[in-house]
């Protein structure tokens, strides 16, 4: 069905993301993204393929039990059951038998609206390891404005880490990263992967790392993994709510009156252990917070979860109970056979359910916004030719009552892409429909009063092995009010020692609600996306200088024009990244 | 005019930083790309590249104006496994003086990377109004990209320090510089110059070695625009150095050293 493993590489992880299904509104977790950026850029070792990979929370359920029944990459790479994604990504891994790897440096400058400074470095040691991040965001007067820090050591049965880290659990209910399961054409391979355990905390968000010390222990009775810290944040609280500052900007007199406002005394413990054919695990959290003028605020929140598979079905689920005494839950089901992959999710979270690193499958995610809802999700492959389809239909909950409806939103889409060797296409089409107000039930109707609609169209055409183009066509409905179209044109051409990429988009946008958006030229570390939303032409170019050393030097420059004939003062836009390894 | 021009360079204290000629002549640089003991100031990192005891002194008048008159004097030289470097400047009259002491000291981690830390101790003395101090940390590193590309980077204070009772910042920079040796006698450099308080400047400047015992440079700094040249005369252990830079508005800066490298 899936024919022989593809041996194309890729050059990005933004390439990858793209491959991977991800759409230019998609919310990608930096870790995810620092961590496939990693594997592209350096040489590792086959254990470290193995632990980077499944610590991504993008990487399909089935591609991570091939890679953990793999015994070495010739194996992997001979796999034809791994999605054409995965198989690009491993053909991109260069192997060493031993890590090589001492220090990785990248610093990162952007011109946008001042200057953005970000400085990262990831190293080792025999057992142990490093990470360092310093960051300043346009207009901060601190140098190291942001900063994280961890040391780890690792050994056979145990992992310690001091400063900056996370702990993922269950399937975030209580502990999770900073951005929750993407809803979408690919949520069928990302909503069933469970928390993996504590990571060094390596994202420029600023208000979701623990600072503190954490740990696992693999015991015969399972794996305990536990994190005690005590961090400062910005934000105050108002009543029984936290009210984080999550901008991490400190510009204004207000922003720095709410920074480090807050500290939070945070312990989690969580234990987990595979039996024969399911997992069972749980999930403890206790944390006190308190602002600079005697308020606190307690949470305490506990939960279990569950995964397990029975031949071609797999499922599982979490519930959480908090001191609140809200229970949330979440659980799915998803089948799987070599052409067809299911997934159906229910999900009910109350109010005032969530904790300070909840971060579970959702359509709100403000504190006091519960919802109740069922995602399903299937993709069938047949030959060259893969289809998606998805439906989500959520009502938030607030003053429920049987004959009364709040906040419904129903949204669904379908997919099609085909690829060869040379040609990729893919098409989409995405309707939401939105109720914002509180309706009864019945006898009427449900009058959705916000309807979006987008259309999509890509197709990339590999012209030599050392050029490739890419159209792509966007367009958005709004309310039969406003709508916009955008067209972008995209090549890579690589020429030895650079690769330049350039894009031209051209954009006819009535206003903010009809947006198109496209993947901006992104730098290493970067997964951003520009949102247009007005007439507009923009182009730009990026160049990675590659050499056979260690090092790749990145430029990128945008320009913009607010008129369709590139008449006025365009607004630039530069950057400039080096990245070293050692 | 004389106030404000003076208003404009002097938003803060020590804005400015003691510089040696030979990177003020290349686009007033933050590198110490050629080894000039004064360089640790500004370069912490460079310190490892002092592979023999090197003293320098600078002098020079910013502006044409006395109240911005500098001297600076520096010492630099291995130490046991590492290298050190001691210094002190001062710039001002007697009715405003700003003094600057510094110990830094660096370390090569291998063949391709360097990297140093400068201790500051900030002095600032106004007549009738008393003196007050603080200490600053900087940071650097020198990398070895290839043989013919380096990668420097600076922050300066990078503790946040504060001076006096209102507790005025000192000037907190980031710098990133591309050096690039297109041949051996030729140096080429484009430095990013970030005060948190400002605009960036980008500077660009090189050198090239004429003769045995000559070396020119030339360089140019955005925001504000100002173009730079000076040359080096070499002499046994002994280089003898002068630069200028120019200004849209007001006078030129000049700057002259001399540097004594002993085995």
């Amino acid at each position: 069905m899936w024919g022989l493993p593809s041996a194309e590489k890729i050059h990005s992880a933004e390439d990858w993301f793209v491959l991977l299904g991800y759409d230019a509104e998609s919310s990608i977790p930096e870790e995810d993204l620092n961590d496939i950026q990693h594997l592209i850029n350096t040489p590792v070792a086959y254990a470290d393929v193995v632990s980077i990979l499944t610590g991504t929370s993008v990487l399909p359920v089935s591609d991570l039990d091939i890679i953990l029944k793999a015994k070495d990459m010739n194996d992997l790479k001979s796999n034809n059951h791994l999605s054409i994604a995965t198989q690009q990504l491993i053909n991109s891994i260069r192997i060493v038998v031993t890590n090589p790897l001492k220090l990785s440096i990248k610093e990162k400058i952007s011109f946008q609206d001042g200057v953005r400074h970000d400085w990262r470095a990831i190293g080792s040691f025999g057992k142990y390891g490093f990470g360092i991040l310093l960051e300043k965001d346009p207009g901060e007067q601190h140098i190291v404005d942001h900063n994280s820090i961890y040391l780890k050591w690792n050994s056979l049965n145990m992992n310690f880490i001091a400063g900056d880290h996370q702990l993922i659990g269950g399937y975030g209910l209580i502990a999770w990263r900073s951005t929750s399961v993407h809803k979408g054409f690919e949520t069928v391979n990302t909503l069933p992967r469970q928390g993996k355990g504590i990571k060094g905390y390596r994202s420029s968000n600023e208000y979701w790392s623990t600072r503190g010390f954490g740990g696992e222990q693999q015991t015969q009775f399972g794996k305990f993994t536990y994190s005690l810290g005590r961090t400062y944040q910005d934000g105050y609280l108002s009543g029984e709510e936290i009210k984080l500052d999550k901008t991490g900007l400190h510009l204004t007199q207000n922003d720095l009156l709410k920074q480090n406002q807050l500290v939070e005394n945070a312990a989690t413990v969580m234990w987990n252990n595979n039996y024969t054919s399911y997992q069972l695990g749980a999930l403890l959290n206790a944390q006190s917070v308190e602002d600079n003028e005697g308020g606190k605020i307690q949470q305490r929140s506990v939960s279990i979860f569950t995964s397990g598979r029975q031949n071609e079905l797999h499922w599982f689920g979490e519930t959480a109970l908090n001191n609140h005494s809200s229970t949330a839950v979440l659980g799915g089901a998803f089948y799987r056979t070599g052409s067809i992959k299911y997934l159906i999710s229910l999900r009910y979270y109350p109010t005032n359910f969530r904790t300070y690193r909840t971060q579970p499958f959702s359509e709100w995610q403000g504190q006091e916004e519960g919802e109740k809802g069922i995602f399903q999700n299937v993709q069938l492959k047949y030959e060259k030719h893969i289809i998606s389809l998805y439906s989500d239909i959520a009502e938030k909950i607030e003053d429920n009552t049987l004959t009364t409806s709040n906040n419904i939103k129903y949204e669904s889409g379908i997919r099609w892409q085909w690829h060869s060797k040379k040609h990729r296409f893919k098409t989409q089409y995405r309707v939401s429909n939105q109720l914002q107000m509180n309706q009864m039930y019945f006898p009427n109707s449900i009058n959705y009063n916000i309807n979006r609609t987008t259309a999509k169209g890509q197709y990339q055409f590999q012209a030599t092995k050392d050029l490739d183009l890419r159209w792509q066509i966007n367009s958005t409905f709004y309310n039969n009010e406003s709508q916009g179209l955008g067209i972008e044109t995209r090549f890579n051409w690589k020429i030895p020692n650079f690769v330049i990429t350039g894009s031209w988009i051209t954009a006819n946008v009535d206003d903010y609600n009809g947006r198109v958006y496209f993947w901006n030229l992104n730098l290493p570390g970067e997964m951003r996306s520009l949102a247009v939303s007005d007439n507009k032409q923009l182009l730009g170019f990026k160049i990675k200088m590659k050499s056979k050393n260690n090092y790749q030097i990145y430029v990128r420059w945008r320009s913009a024009w607010k008129t369709m004939n590139f008449s006025g003062t365009p607004d630039q836009r530069y950057a400039l990244a080096i990245q070293i390894i050692f | 005019m004389y106030v404000l021009s003076l208003s404009t360079f002097l938003f803060a204290a020590f804005e400015h930083y003691p510089s040696n000629p030979a990177a003020v002549g290349s686009g007033l640089l933050n590198v110490n790309i050629y080894a000039h003991a004064i360089g640790v100031f500004s370069d912490p990192a460079s310190v490892t590249a002092f592979k023999k005891r090197n003293v320098a002194i600078s002098s020079g008048k910013r502006f044409g104006l006395n109240l911005l008159r500098h001297h600076s004097t520096a010492i630099a030289q291995p130490f046991k496994k590492g290298f050190i470097a001691v210094g002190a400047s001062f710039l001002g009259d007697k009715l405003y003086g700003e003094t600057i002491w510094c110990l830094a000291m660096g370390r090569s981690l291998s063949d391709k990377l360097n990297i140093g830390m400068g201790i500051m101790v900030y002095n600032l003395q106004i007549k009738n109004y008393g003196s007050a101090s603080s200490v600053g940390i900087n940071i650097g590193w020198r990398m070895e990209l290839n043989e013919s590309l380096r990668w420097r980077g600076i922050w300066r204070n990078i503790n946040r320090p504060t001076i006096g009772k209102s507790k005025d910042a000192i000037p907190q920079v980031i710098v990133s510089a591309l050096v690039y040796n297109p041949i051996p006698k030729a140096t080429l450099v484009m430095e990013w110059e970030q005060d948190t308080s400002y605009k960036s400047r980008l500077k660009f400047g090189g050198e090239l070695k004429l003769l045995p015992w000559v070396v020119i440079h030339t360089g140019h700094a955005s925001y504000p625009g100002q173009t730079t040249a000076g040359f080096e005369i070499l002499y046994k252990q002994l280089n003898i150095n002068y630069a200028v830079s120019s200004h849209s508005h007001l006078d030129l800066s000049h700057w002259f050293g001399v540097g004594l490298t002993i085995r």
